[in-house]
């Protein structure tokens, strides 16, 4: 690939240390693009799904079943007044948005989509991820203070201590992943998953569950959604904002929410690899140069099979009460998360 | 008939009816309120454990102010009418005997203008806290001002 | 570290309430310390109304003090004028009044279980119920032309007789609506966050009910076995023969078990009035009395009992004596009383509504001090409090 990117360059007579230079970027274009596809998708894919769940229909005026819909949305919340409230910390209430959503964009870069096709090839590429999601907590923190409203700073602070609860269960269950494949570079562990019988989610089964319902309370839905309840806060830490800023906090749950189901995929569903083995690709000759689409192709079906469950939960449960939210995961998930540890790696070392 | 002994013992006047349903009103004085009301909530022949309602109404001359009790041991209903002179209309608040008496007679309050003696916390229920007047009574004439539109 | 208390204002216009109450609570973190309600949003003077309007002006008026029962304040109102005046209720009429009422009661408490469980965060059960309740809603529109406030009681009976097919259509109904209710439980009442949401919360208990004049699902819900249909027989409903579910803990979730099994005593109810009803389903009863055409008093098809008024009654002339009168009926909330003041012309001097939700709404406060701030909305929900009915 590098080569014809090259071989273009010279054909369009432009230097060559052009290509060189701008051959790394490249990779991040994508990640960019994919994102807002992914964004733009998933909004229209939750409201249309909801409504499948509750006998209605979703959008669908708006182009073709509905397709244009999140297009119309973010159009309009462009062209909203910027209401910044009076007594508010300016500075802070205009980059709490942006600290939210620059992690979540950042960490697309980690995740494979098919062999060696990852943007930043890290070898500690798991232990990286979770860090670097966990900054987003800070833009959340100083949104609900800087707004100077009641409301903003009871649902902060509810999702801060809702975030870093849920955070040690999670590192926890996916440690058991990292006893098992041996290393923390994401690539390798979807490597070490090569079909059905070697995905990761069976020996590890408990460390999936609690990774599935950390994953819920990190990205403040329900059950786990106290600090956006709408019925109770107005809407939490995002009361204050408007237009873009709002659109920034929107885009960023739905980025965040591709990313958690991705890395699901792939520590535990065996990421980019196919259940059966070998690729449909690999049988044919001339399609083996283009095996990553196939590899794309699983991944992104079983991504959006996780999704489609987490989904699947907002429509069916009710919300669960702030100290019961706590108790839950420091009485209940923590020591399950510690078991799990244990179990894996007795098995790891009977095992092999 | 029963009653009549009780009361005539304890020294109380009571005056029986019946109304178009036949359930028993029994009309008393203003004074003997309270200790009436003692009597039908502890005795053990009486037992009426709920106040359901507290009407005021606005007889021209007069007010009136009915207590309707029920008692679910012997599932019998009753009602006690006193009468309530027209300048300067006050009674014995029932809040100490029973706690549904308070937003009722919050709400006789702020529609009639009949003052409960020892009430908590008599103020308007209804009606925002500035409104001047008593929208029930007969002679009520609207002279706020924000109800300038309905004149027109 | 200093501890500040925060005065938090949850209403008037909230998504949640139901209706425009202004709750101001003092909170200390998550804990409430105080709480207090305040009501009036709503209030429309329907009592001062009754006063410059005459009987008959002023019954379309009563459905509008709870929308979500009409026929039960229309109910109050006829029975308290027609016991007034003295005009008698033929039996189809009664057994109309009875079979309307329960549907009634069933299409409110489904808006009651949708609202509660959106209340808590469910969002999908609220669609289930309301198209329930839409099917409901189009056999009454069938019956008499509207959806919500049905004004189809008049003194000494009901408007006009149903329609061709109605009773098969309430019949189906009936015998559907006890699966879909099974569905509902499977859904929600073995739900973990459910139960750890709504049980031990707000507990009421048999005295505290009793003091404060709780009356309804939410007094049976303690260990209180009272309900007005049986202790206080108005319409046909001593013919019948039905259970009243009591429940013994007094917590939100009883409260939400009790008004379920109310729902199936109401579904059987009406079956057994559909097949009690004198004349039976009208396009035969037309027939039959075409054939038999005697007009006789006693005849099965042509005589009182299957009339829907004996008299129609005349804005102008209906003047009653002066006498007083108060009506019981159990309406979806509780008990709710109309209390009538006649003096001779053809308005009333007085008309008073006690409410059910007015002695809820009172409750509230005592229920809430002293938990958390997420048990208001389950409270609140669970005491099936319509504003319009207190404010009136």
């Amino acid at each position: 690939m590098y080569d014809l990117y090259l071989k273009l360059f010279t054909y369009l007579s432009l230097p060559k240390w052009l290509g060189i230079v701008s051959w790394p970027v490249i990779p991040f274009i994508g990640i960019a693009a994919l994102m807002v596809l992914m964004v733009l998708f998933l909004v229209l894919l939750e409201r249309k799904f909801l409504a499948l769940l509750t006998i209605r229909k979703g959008p669908n005026r708006v182009g073709p079943y509905g397709l244009f819909q999140t297009v119309a949305d973010a159009i309009k919340l462009l062209f909203k007044e910027d209401i910044i409230p009076t007594n508010t910390e300016k500075i802070l209430f205009s980059i709490a948005p942006v600290v939210f959503f620059f992690p979540v964009m950042a960490v697309y870069g980690l995740i494979p989509f098919a062999h060696n096709w990852v943007a930043i090839n890290a070898s500690c590429g798991l232990i990286l991820m979770l860090a670097i999601s966990s900054v987003s907590i800070l833009g959340l923190l100083s949104a609900g203070w800087a707004s100077n409203n009641k409301y903003s700073i009871l649902g902060a602070m509810r999702s801060v201590a809702q975030a870093i609860s849920y955070e040690l269960p999670l590192v926890l269950s996916a440690l058991g992943i990292v006893v098992l494949s041996g290393t923390m570079n994401l690539n390798k562990i979807a490597l070490g998953q090569e079909n059905i019988f070697g995905w990761y989610i069976f020996p590890s089964f408990l460390g999936f569950i609690i990774f599935l319902i950390c994953t819920l309370a990190e990205l403040n839905r329900v059950p786990f959604d106290l600090p956006e309840a709408e019925s109770e806060l107005v809407s939490g830490y995002n009361t204050e904002y408007s237009g873009m800023k709002f659109a920034l906090f929107f885009l960023a749950e739905y980025a965040a929410l591709f990313v958690y189901s991705a890395l699901i995929v792939t520590l535990f569903l065996g990421g980019y690899s196919s259940p059966f083995g070998g690729y449909i690709f690999g049988f044919l000759p001339y399609l083996k140069k283009i095996i990553f689409l196939e590899q794309a192709f699983w991944l992104m079906s079983k991504t959006f099979g996780i999704i489609l469950l987490i989904m699947w939960t907002r429509a069916t449960l009710p919300r669960l009460r702030a100290d019961q939210l706590m108790s839950f995961s420091w009485k209940f998930l923590l020591p399950l998360s510690f078991l799990n540890l244990l179990f894996v790696a007795l098995l790891k070392y009977f095992i092999g | 008939m029963n009653f009549q002994e009780i009361f005539s013992r304890h020294e109380l006047n009571v005056i029986k009816n019946k109304d178009a349903l036949g359930n028993n009103i029994l009309s008393i004085n203003k004074d003997d309120l309270l200790k009436i009301c003692e009597l039908l909530k502890n005795d053990r022949l009486f037992n009426y454990e709920m106040l359901l309602a507290v009407i005021g109404i606005d007889c021209s001359e007069h007010f009136e102010v009915l207590y309707s009790f029920y008692s679910l041991k012997n599932n019998k209903k009753l009602f006690l009418k006193t009468i309530l002179p027209k300048e300067n209309p006050c009674i014995e608040s029932l809040c100490g005997l029973y706690s549904s008496a308070d937003w009722h007679e919050r709400e006789c309050f702020d529609l009639l203008g009949i003052e409960f003696l020892n009430h908590p916390k008599l103020e308007r229920i209804l009606l925002p806290k500035d409104w001047v007047g008593h929208p029930l009574r007969k002679d009520y004439k609207e002279e706020d001002e924000r109800l300038s539109w309905n004149r027109r | 570290m200093i501890k500040e208390e925060l005065k938090i204002n949850i209403g008037p216009q909230h998504p949640s309430t139901h209706g425009v109450l202004r709750l101001v609570a003092d909170l200390d973190g998550e804990y409430i310390k105080d709480i207090e309600a305040k009501i009036g949003y709503l209030h429309r003077g329907m009592e001062k109304l009754a006063e410059s309007r005459n009987y008959h002006q002023y019954l379309p008026m009563v459905d509008r003090i709870d929308y979500l029962s009409g026929f039960f304040n229309s109910a109050s109102f006829c029975y308290a004028v027609e016991s007034l005046a003295g005009i008698e209720v033929p039996k189809r009429a009664e057994y109309l009044r009875l079979i309307t009422m329960e549907l009634n009661r069933i299409a409110s408490h489904l808006l009651w279980l949708g609202t509660f469980l959106l209340d808590l965060g469910a969002t999908s059960p609220l669609f289930y119920c309301l198209r329930e309740r839409e099917e409901i809603v189009k056999i009454l529109e069938n019956l008499t032309g509207q959806r919500m406030m049905y004004n189809y009681y008049c003194f000494g009976g009901v408007r006009k007789d149903m329609p061709d097919g109605w009773l098969s259509s309430v019949k189906n109904f009936c015998e559907n609506f006890p699966s879909q209710i099974d569905d509902y439980e499977k859904l929600i009442t073995e739900n973990p966050i459910f139960l750890a949401r709504t049980k031990g919360v707000g507990v009421i208990s048999a005295e505290m009910a009793l003091d404060y004049g709780i009356t309804g699902a939410n007094l049976r819900a303690s260990g209180v076995r009272f309900d007005a249909r049986k202790s206080m027989p108005y319409s046909v409903y001593k013919d019948f023969n039905f259970d009243t579910p009591t429940l013994q803990e007094g917590d939100c979730y009883a409260r939400y078990q009790v008004r379920l099994l109310e729902m199936r005593e109401s579904c059987k109810l009406i079956q057994k009035a559909i097949s009690r009803i004198p004349g039976g389903a009208s396009e035969k009863l037309k027939v039959k009395r075409t054939n038999c055409g005697c007009n006789k008093a006693e005849c099965a098809f042509c005589g009182d009992e299957t009339k829907i008024f004996f008299k129609k009654t005349n804005p102008l002339t209906l003047k009653i004596p002066p006498a007083e009168v108060t009506t019981f009926i159990e309406s979806s909330r509780g008990l709710s009383t109309c209390y009538v003041r006649s003096n001779g012309t053809n308005m009333p001097d007085r008309v008073k509504w006690r409410t059910p939700s007015f002695s809820a709404t009172q409750i509230l406060p005592e229920l809430c001090k002293g938990s958390l701030y997420a048990d208001i909305m389950a409270v609140l929900g669970s005491l099936d409090i319509v504003l319009p009915e207190v404010d009136r």
